[in-house]
């Protein structure tokens, strides 16, 4: 059977994956590419495509596209954390990445790394109700007045 | 558990202050002393009202007084001038103002926007003392709240509460002696109903700036004076930092320089929200932000 090429696309900006996933800046150590990290399937890994028999597996950095979990200890000046991190792949580009990391919560912690250059993040909008808060801040809390006025001039355009 | 809060509006926009643990019987005293110390400092520096120290200043060239509180901020000022390269100034006033943005809220623009002066050209200032070589309208408002937020909370730390949040208009400072983490729901610029993401601060300042609101025609409440125009390229921004001052300031600053222009004198965390919703954060930056 022939082996299937192979081809390595050209980095692209990764597709933007529907359905929001949490990205905690504030966690350590991100990115399962970084050293010392096994990268291991999870079970939800996405199956390879039929056509693809003989996936090729070189020895360097191109992995099979997938979504793959991996926990990581290291030790912060607060003392032993605990991260979790998954990253979905595609192309050899990671189109996902949650990081969960109970010192999300403290103040303590300083992300050490930097995405995977090409992962650009776009942000999108949870309802109010479905996230606990305390406080909310933005620009919602406009002068009764101004609000008014932009009334009063929509109004007026009407011709 | 009772929480006492005020609620009020106040500089134009309405103003959230958690006091838990104030006695009730301290609650009107407290309420007049902080209402009284933002009408004093509204009387100075308003343009909004024609009674101002500001109008004052916009009316007559010459050399004016300013009260004790002016010194911090028109020091910042100074500092921001120099680093946004004359972006952010206090001579943005009348610029406001022709575009709409008046104290009448009309929110037409009435004549073609000129450049504002630059500050070595009209202004001096040698505390107290601030000197108009012509009369100018200036504007404090992109410092002038998050400093009056400080203030405010300067006042409740002089009356011994170790735990409070004060929230004027979606900008926060938090005090808290136990560091208990406080929830704040990051807004989405197109939608007040929805958040972005959460910060989580265990004290200091969270601000937030954007241009979604305050919008009228081209223009929204912050105006470029180079090029005359209200900045586009990005959505929102909000900066954490010890003060509100500094917080509310660099809110402003993001929209007109780097981060990276700014850390070299301040410290402070951020996250930017461009025009296609794409975000960065400073890697300190203390919140899940909601991506794809």
């Amino acid at each position: 059977m022939d082996q299937t090429p192979v081809h390595q696309p050209a980095p692209s900006a990764p597709a933007p994956k529907k359905g929001g996933k949490g990205l905690a800046y504030g966690a350590i150590g991100l990115i399962a590419l970084a050293a010392g990290f096994k990268l291991l399937p999870s079970k939800d890994a996405a199956p390879a495509p039929s056509n693809e028999a003989n996936a090729f597996t070189p020895s360097t950095g191109t992995y099979k596209d997938g979504t793959y979990e991996s926990k990581g200890q290291y030790v912060s000046p607060a003392g032993p954390e605990e991260i979790d991190v998954t990253v979905t792949l595609k192309d050899n580009v990671i189109t996902d990445a949650v990081v969960v990391s109970e010192a999300t919560a403290r103040n303590s912690v300083r992300f050490q790394g930097k995405f995977v250059d090409g992962f650009k993040p776009f942000v999108i909008g949870k309802n109010i109700n479905e996230v606990h808060l305390t406080q909310v801040s933005g620009s919602s809390l406009t002068p009764k007045g101004f609000d008014d006025a932009l009334e009063k001039i929509k109004a007026q355009a009407k011709v | 558990m009772n929480a006492p809060t005020f609620a009020f509006e106040a500089i134009g926009t309405q103003w959230k202050i958690d006091v838990p643990g104030l006695p009730p019987e301290a609650r009107a005293d407290l309420l007049a002393e902080i209402e009284e110390r933002i009408a004093r400092f509204d009387r100075a520096y308003s343009r909004f009202r024609d009674d101002s120290l500001v109008a004052d200043m916009a009316r007559k060239a010459g050399t004016y007084r300013l009260p004790d509180d002016a010194a911090p901020m028109v020091g910042l000022y100074e500092r921001l001038y120099r680093l946004t390269d004359g972006a952010v100034t206090p001579l943005i006033g009348q610029a406001l103002v022709d575009a709409g943005y008046d104290a009448g809220y009309s929110l037409v623009q009435k004549k073609p926007l000129e450049h504002p002066p630059a500050w070595a050209d009209v202004l001096s200032f040698d505390a107290p003392h601030l000197t108009l070589k012509k009369p100018a309208l200036l504007d404090f408002g992109s410092v002038g709240k998050g400093y009056l937020i400080d203030l405010v909370g300067e006042i409740l730390t002089r009356r011994g509460l170790k735990l409070f949040t004060i929230n004027a208009g979606g900008d926060i400072l938090y005090v808290d002696a136990h560091k208990t983490p406080l929830r704040v729901g990051l807004e989405h610029p197109d939608d007040a109903a929805q958040v972005i993401g959460v910060a989580t601060i265990t004290g200091g300042s969270i601000c937030g700036s954007a241009g979604n609101r305050r919008a009228w025609g081209e223009f929204h409440h912050i105006l470029d004076p180079r090029t005359l125009m209200s900045p586009k390229h990005i959505l929102a921004a909000w900066a954490v930092a010890g003060s509100a001052t500094v917080a509310d300031a660099l809110a402003t600053c993001l929209f007109f320089v780097p981060p990276e222009t700014l850390a070299k004198e301040f410290p402070f965390e951020y996250l930017i929200v461009n025009a296609d919703y794409s975000c960065q954060a400073s890697p300190g930056f203390p919140a899940e932000v909601f991506v794809k």
